[in-house]
């Protein structure tokens, strides 16, 4: 039997039936459609993330509080031992091989006349903070100067979303507000960062490191910045400030990430969530595929007669083995071809409210799979009604 | 000219297995048809006729004996040889017509011809061909309900010449017909049986039979 009359025949038999094949086709459609979005958000956050970190420079290294992951403490360990004296004695032990940013922090309320904006990241840091955060870079006014955070001045930069909140479009240069109890001046405003997990990056206020200790009462830092004049040192920089910071605390109060350390625990983490998010689509995939299989029973079971004519006109096991399962890979496959057109669609559209990028692999792990559940699902009620004897299928009402 | 033994049954049985119970329904078949014949296997309902009608068939293979068709012996054939065999030698036309609903009258005859793998323009010639022989060339497009049972059977005797085969196997051709339309398809098959097919009818009326050249008539299993 010709493959021409193979495919004419598959067609016709799916487009007698055309809402139980549209409806089996839907299964496939949203399972491949799932897995492409859903995959496609993984991949799109990952490149995301990863340009923000590479965005933070080569040259950085960052100290954080606490012990991230290792073979003894997995979890972690949660410290608050890293204050903003170690900062100054890194500064002065690194000397003019780094510069040395740190960073506290305080999430509180920030109030314009009537409006208030909640849950604002307050960033007390000092004024070389946008030379050594490559990605901090100021849109409108100005950063503080070294005069200003030593003097403690109430001078603020803040984020974009705080400036549509609080500000929307008048230009907030020289404007006073509230930062809780006390009144700063915007002094500057800061480039849109976008989100990372849901976290508004841009929903911070940035003021001089000595007004928000003194505003808040920190003394414990939220990150250190090192920022080395020169990419080939970051590994001595990183060894010596591990030795200086030995010098009062231990292994598990901080932890010394490059940029590059921490792409590649990001990128295991995002890598993670891709294969979960493609996991959980595969599943509602195998459930479009029971769907053709439950589908193709039916069909052979109504097409019995129809089976025994053919045989008792000379279709061999083969013939009727290849029909059934065209038609099923023809269900599975048009399913799986609607499913990524809309899965492509539905990215380029995400793209625009969420990361989403379109991995070229998931296109075709959905194809080849669809391919194959038309294959696997069809398989079984194919080999049934191959085997149906021609004589009690003719017989059969 | 001496005529050759087209088909050969020796001391063939059938046994259907229910279970326990073993219902024997042939009970040792020896007949002879020669190339050219047209044979009537008459008996009542229960007599073994639609088993033997299957097993000359070749839709089923008996239980012991033998069975000879132009020499061959296959009764020990595959099932897919068995495929082969009824493609190319048997037409088959059944009581019910057994046409696909969904297909054209066009592509029900044809279906023969895709499994025996001729070309597409061999097949549209050779079916072209017949249905104009039979009458039936306005209807070629149209589907098997929307002709009479009449022309359903004609098309069905068509699709049965589609490759050309030398037997031609009618299992109660006029049965879901009326007298005048029954007579018209018989008048067909000695057509048929003019131009040199061999031609077996299964039939329960006499007056059918009778219409034959050699009757073989089955009581129980056992031709009498």
């Amino acid at each position: 039997m010709d493959i021409n009359e193979l495919f004419k025949l598959s067609y016709k038999a799916i487009n007698a039936n055309r809402l139980r094949s549209f409806l089996t086709m839907l299964g496939i459609v949203i399972g491949v459609f799932a897995i492409i979005l859903l995959v496609s958000i993984g991949t799109g956050l990952q490149t995301f993330i990863t340009n923000q970190i590479a965005g933070l420079g080569s040259n950085l290294i960052f100290v954080i509080p606490g012990r991230i992951g290792g073979a003894r403490t997995p979890g972690g360990v949660v410290s608050n031992k890293l204050v903003v004296a170690d900062a100054k004695t890194l500064q002065l032990k690194l000397k003019e091989k780094a510069n040395v940013a740190p960073v506290v922090s305080q999430i509180t309320t920030v109030k314009y006349k009537n409006k208030e904006n909640k849950g604002t990241t307050v960033f007390g840091t000092t004024s070389n903070y946008p030379k050594i955060v490559q990605n901090a870079t100021i849109a409108r006014g100005s950063f503080f100067s070294k005069s200003q955070e030593q003097s403690g001045a109430r001078s603020a930069v803040i984020g974009q979303t705080v400036l549509s909140n609080l500000f929307s479009s008048q230009n907030p240069i020289g404007k006073r507000f509230f930062i809780g109890n006390n009144i700063y001046t915007v002094i500057g405003v800061v480039n849109k960062r976008g989100a990372v997990f849901g976290i508004d990056q841009d929903n911070v206020v940035l003021i001089p490191l000595s007004s928000a200790q003194r505003q808040f009462g920190l003394t414990h830092v939220n990150t250190i910045f090192i920022s080395v004049n020169s990419s080939s040192l970051v590994p001595r920089v990183k060894d010596q400030t591990k030795k200086i910071l030995l010098g009062h605390l231990t292994e598990d109060d901080f932890t010394i990430q490059t940029a590059e350390s921490t792409l590649s625990i990001v990128s295991n983490i995002t890598n993670i969530l891709s294969i979960a998010l493609g996991g959980i689509a595969a599943i509602s995939l195998l459930v479009g595929g029971i769907g053709v299989a439950n589908i193709m029973l039916v069909s052979v079971t109504e097409r019995t007669r129809e089976i025994g004519l053919r045989k008792a006109l000379g279709a061999r096991r083969a013939d009727i083995l290849k029909q059934f399962l065209l038609e099923a890979t023809m269900l599975s496959l048009t399913g799986g071809i609607i499913g990524i057109i809309l899965g492509l669609l539905g990215s380029i559209v995400l793209a625009r409210f969420l990361v989403s990028q379109v991995t070229l692999w998931s296109v075709f792990i959905a194809f080849g799979f669809s391919v194959a559940i038309g294959i696997i699902f069809g398989m079984a009620p194919a080999i049934r009604a191959s085997k149906l004897s021609p004589i009690e299928a003719l017989r059969y009402e | 000219m001496k005529k050759t033994n087209l088909i050969r049954l020796e001391n063939v049985t059938k046994d259907y297995n229910l279970g326990d119970l073993v219902i024997k329904v042939l009970k040792g078949i020896t007949l002879k048809i020669d190339e050219g014949e047209f044979v009537a296997i008459q008996g009542r309902s229960g007599s073994g006729k639609s088993t033997l009608m299957n097993i000359l068939g070749l839709l089923d293979i008996p239980t012991t004996g033998a069975y000879f068709l132009q020499d061959s012996n296959v009764s020990k054939f595959k099932e897919d040889e068995l495929s082969y065999l009824r493609n190319k030698k048997i037409g088959f036309v059944f009581q019910s017509f057994n046409l696909l609903a969904r297909a054209t009258i066009f592509e029900n005859v044809v279906l023969p011809g895709i499994y025996a793998g001729k070309s597409e323009k061999d097949r549209e010639n050779t079916a072209t061909s017949i249905l104009e022989k039979i009458g039936l060339s306005e209807h070629i497009n149209k589907k098997p309900n929307q002709l009479s049972g009449g022309q359903q059977q004609r098309v069905a005797i068509a699709r049965a010449l589609m490759n050309n085969p030398d037997i031609i196997l009618a299992d109660e051709p006029t049965g879901n017909l009326d007298t005048k339309s029954g007579q018209e398809v018989i008048n067909l098959l000695k057509i048929l049986h003019k131009l040199g097919k061999t031609i077996i009818l299964i039939t329960h009326e006499k007056d059918i039979a009778q219409q034959t050249d050699r009757i073989i008539n089955l009581t129980d299993g056992r031709i009498d």
